[in-house]
């Protein structure tokens, strides 16, 4: 009891501490009477940062003119002034992420899910459940609010349901294998990869689609901004169907004979695919038949991986027993690696970075601590069920993690996994009927053409340097239609129009070279005068008193 | 041990009244953003695109005359009246929303050259290769009663060839064209005033809307001449290197006209400085035969011989939209409606049509809620709306 008493201090401590400045800032501000000026709260460089789009600022010397100086400027004072409203906005949000911290003497990873549920409100010990089913080893998928879970047993039985009230929506057995489960854009429907093919259901069990050219799928991905399914089958193949118009986008076979290991990076959308080679491969449906990259990340087949929510990070482990952690942007050598003791079948990165591995049945939790390209892991909790782990997922936006296992499901609380604050406008868990349609018409509205997945996402806003650069180095030239000028003589005109012709080209070649020697000569022209000026600067006395002299006009 | 599970009151998020707005927290950060900058590419692609993706502009016929349409009147006070005229001596009286001919005249022989509203609207001036001035009336409800309802109140048989009429604003004055100008007053059988410049036919004359004592005249000798009623002898004239065809005056800006000429382009002048036109409206590829002005007076409508319409702002050179359809032919008049959201156009093949003014925009019924909405919108800012009207 004296330990919540604490927490419960220690929280105000908090939050008086977080909002302290917005008080001083108020009261100032009533005193003042200036309550549209807002005055400049302390933000510090971390804040900012968090909230910047795109580096770098304009080198002002680079530009000649002052119209387009002044320009740039007004522009980057606009970057700089909405970074900072969305840093200031900060005190706005509403929740505090969850932690766990133990004592003197303590270690986290000595807690139990029991010892847990016993220090939290009675909802949050709620969410910690199982489920004994008999039609394991469980796939399982999360919405991304969420709020939604569809599970997939081998054995056929499928179910979706709310899974904070505990709602069921459907539950039946579709007699044949299941391989994978996935939610598509709405919690109104899933994808399941069934033995022979890839059915659609909607969420009071009803089967909407039958795919049957998505046969033999070992995994399903969903790219939610593209409205993508992808799948990679027994066979090797990698197919996307687009599911607001039912098109297959792309559909080719990838560098392995079968494809059991496939997730896609939510930072750019692309396709990566872990073979028994070692290598992870990255697919965009936009180019045919080639990855984007490949990587040797293991010399042992890839048994696991998972991207963290943003696609920063790759956590990828092997039979070799490493865990590896890469960043996704150079692929150099990875961030920092560890050793386990038995393989690892399934990893999971949560939204602030929370690593899970599922070894046996056993599940070990860590925490990547540093910054940039410093990396460490440190071990955080441990959990073990009684049957082998299948799969495992954190619930977004929920300091949970959903296990899979051959008997059944089962979600543990993981404080500290979830991202704290949603924005209502992206996800959100609470949303009505009607919110959820018009957030469907919207994402329609914005679905980004397939085309545009490649490895850097942001490629989209960079300005094209190596064909910005050959345009211009084209432009000071002269050109003169060598087309016209070498235009052959055709047998039918007669001599008369022949010699027309050739006049017309003549004088037409003569007008282009009397340009180019003019442009020339004006150049040569104003070096001289650039020089005669600068010598003129530099020969002349300068005396305090020259600004007073009368301008000689030049 | 200390520990703290995510834990969310739904009381923060959910709204507590249906009446009440959502609740919205809104994170900034990017990791909840993802595909920022792609998303905001393909919104832009689509706020760009939106207009031409719901244009629909076309939205009905008024088919029933039986040789090409001639000339289009208004009503001046009613929007779903609207009387043509065409090449077989025949004038329609149509209703709009049924899309019906509610009156058809066997005006005159030959052509009917022109077709305008008295003041009021209850009576329609019609001119024709007959020579004759025929006034009829609009009212069509004891159509079948009598047999001479469908003979005209008065005719009046000019000595001259007429080849277009046009009416005063305000006062029961009308003039015509031919030979010469001449002005008329609705009691009368005489003119009350013959203008002439020179010897050159005249093909089509126009009141001014706002300065109503001014008319504008297009004579078959390229030029452009202005009258002013209360004078006995003409203003200006412009002369242009090609056949002006129809003019229009602004009906916002007194001083300013737009000619639609044989050279495929409109020109806007300012009566000020009539040496240069202050605009020249290109795109036409063939001699434009039309124009008329939006009621706002900041667009106007074109009809060509290149079987298009074309819509100009007033201060731009080229259209911002171009209307066509498959079997149109030949656009010999057209009209913008007194409301600001139609454009009728008739053409050689007997059809007129009715266009949206704005391409894009949706028609239909207002919904209930939106109703509402603007209607507690107005109480709230004119307390007394209802009380004054009742």
């Amino acid at each position: 009891m004296e330990d919540t008493i604490k927490v419960d201090k220690d929280d105000k401590k908090q939050f008086k501490k977080k909002f302290s400045k917005y008080e001083k800032f108020t009261a100032k501000s009533n005193f003042e009477r200036k309550p549209l000026k807002l005055q400049s709260l302390d933000l510090e460089d971390h804040q900012l940062k968090k909230y910047e789009r795109g580096s770098g600022k304009i080198n002002k010397n680079k530009i000649r003119t002052g119209f387009f100086k002044n320009k740039l400027f007004e522009q980057e004072k606009n970057f700089q002034y909405a970074v900072e409203q969305a840093a200031r906005a900060e005190i706005l949000l509403n929740e505090d992420s969850g932690y766990l911290m133990a004592d003197d003497g303590e270690e986290t990873t000595e807690f139990t899910q029991d010892d847990i549920k016993q220090h939290v409100d009675i909802t949050s010990a709620a969410k910690s459940f199982k489920l004994n089913l008999d039609f394991g080893p469980y796939n399982i998928n999360y919405t991304r609010n969420g709020r939604h879970l569809v599970i997939g047993g081998k054995k056929g039985h499928l179910a979706a349901f709310d899974w904070i009230s505990k709602k069921l929506y459907c539950e039946f057995n579709v007699m044949e294998e299941i391989m994978d489960v996935k939610w598509l854009h709405l919690e109104t429907m899933f994808a399941v990869a069934q033995k022979k093919w890839v059915h659609f259901y909607d969420n009071k069990g009803t089967e909407i689609h039958c795919i049957k050219k998505m046969n033999e799928v070992n995994q399903l991905e969903f790219l939610p901004y593209h409205f993508l399914l992808a799948s990679g089958s027994d066979n090797g193949w990698l197919k996307w169907l687009d599911v607001s118009i039912g098109e297959m986008v792309a559909q080719f076979p990838s560098l392995d004979d079968r494809i059991t290991l496939m997730r896609h990076n939510p930072g750019n959308a692309t396709i990566s695919v872990g073979s028994a080679k070692g290598i992870v491969s990255f697919w965009s449906p936009a180019v045919h038949r080639k990855p984007l990259a490949t990587i040797l990340c293991h010399v042992a087949p890839i048994t696991a991986m998972a991207f963290n929510s943003d696609g920063s990070k790759l956590a990828t482990a092997g039979m070799d027993k490493l865990v590896k952690l890469w960043d996704t942007r150079s692929f150099k050598e990875p961030l920092t690696q560890y050793k386990t003791k038995a393989i690892v079948h399934n990893i999971a990165l949560s939204q602030r970075n929370v690593m899970a591995l599922a070894i046996g049945d056993k599940c070990e939790i860590f925490r990547t601590v540093g910054t940039g390209n410093i990396q460490s892991i440190d071990s955080y909790l441990k959990h073990s069920e009684n049957s082998s782990i299948s799969s495992i997922q954190y619930v977004p936006y929920e300091d949970i993690l959903g296990i899979g296992t051959k008997n059944g499901f089962s979600s543990i609380l993981v404080p500290g996994c979830g991202e704290a604050n949603f924005d209502t406008l992206e996800q959100n868990p609470f949303r009505t009927k009607q919110q959820r349609r018009e957030h469907e018409v919207k994402a329609l509205l914005e679905k980004i053409p397939s085309d545009l997945i490649t490895l850097d996402a942001s490629q989209i806003v960079n300005v094209d340097i190596e064909h910005l650069e050959e345009k211009l180095d084209k432009k000071p030239e002269v050109q003169i239609p060598i087309s016209k000028l070498n235009e052959k003589k055709t047998s039918k005109r007669s001599g008369v129009d022949n010699a027309k012709i050739k006049q017309l080209q003549k004088a037409e070649e003569k007008q282009h070279l009397l340009k180019a020697a003019k442009q020339e000569e004006f150049i040569e022209v104003r070096k001289q005068k650039k020089i005669k000026r600068n010598a003129d600067t530099d020969d002349s006395d300068t005396n305090v008193l020259d600004r007073f002299r009368k301008k000689s006009k030049k | 041990m200390k520990v703290k599970v995510l834990s969310r009151n739904p009381d923060d998020y959910i709204r507590d009244t249906k009446t009440e707005f959502h609740k919205v927290t809104r994170n900034y950060s990017k990791e909840v953003h993802p595909f920022e900058e792609q998303r905001e590419y393909v919104r832009a692609l689509n706020a760009t695109k939106i207009e031409r993706m719901f244009a629909k502009p076309l939205i009905g016929d008024l088919s029933g005359h039986k040789d090409g349409i001639s000339c289009i009147a208004k009503h001046p006070t009613q929007l779903s009246t609207l009387v043509t005229g065409s090449f077989d001596g025949d004038v329609c009286v149509w209703n709009l929303p049924t899309r019906k001919c509610m009156k058809s005249l066997n005006a005159h022989d030959g052509f009917v050259r022109g077709i305008v509203f008295s003041t009021d609207g209850d009576r329609f001036l019609s001119v024709g290769d007959d020579k004759a001035i025929k006034v009829w009336t609009t009212n069509t409800y004891d159509m079948d009663d009598e047999e001479d309802d469908n003979a005209p109140i008065n005719t009046i048989l000019s000595k001259t060839v007429l080849t277009s009429i046009t009416h005063h604003r305000r006062d029961p004055i009308f003039a015509t064209c031919g030979e010469m100008c001449q002005l008329w007053e609705e009691s009368r059988n005489e003119p009350l005033k013959s203008l002439q410049w020179g010897s050159d036919s005249i093909h089509h004359i126009q009141f001014n809307l706002v300065e109503n004592n001014l008319l504008a005249a297009c004579t078959s000798s390229r030029s452009i001449i202005l009258y002013d009623r209360r004078e006995g002898k003409p203003l200006r004239k412009v002369v242009m290197s090609m056949r002006p065809n129809y003019l229009a005056w602004n009906p916002m800006e007194a001083f300013t006209f737009t000619v639609a000429n044989e050279d495929y382009n409109s020109y806007t002048f300012d009566t000020r400085n009539l040496n240069l036109p202050r605009k020249i409206h290109e795109n036409h590829v063939a001699a434009v035969t039309c124009v008329d002005y939006a009621p706002t007076g900041k667009e106007f409508v074109s009809g060509s011989y290149d079987k298009t319409i074309r819509i100009y702002d007033v201060e731009k050179t080229n259209s911002r939209e171009i209307y066509h359809t498959k079997r149109q032919q030949h656009i010999t008049a057209v009209a913008w409606s007194s409301d600001n959201k139609y454009i009728y156009s008739g053409s050689d093949e007997m059809n007129i049509r009715i266009w949206k003014a704005n391409a894009s925009e949706k028609l239909g019924p207002v919904s209930s809620m939106i109703y509402n909405y603007y209607f507690i919108h107005v109480l709230i800012t004119y307390p007394f709306y209802i009380h004054h009207n009742s």
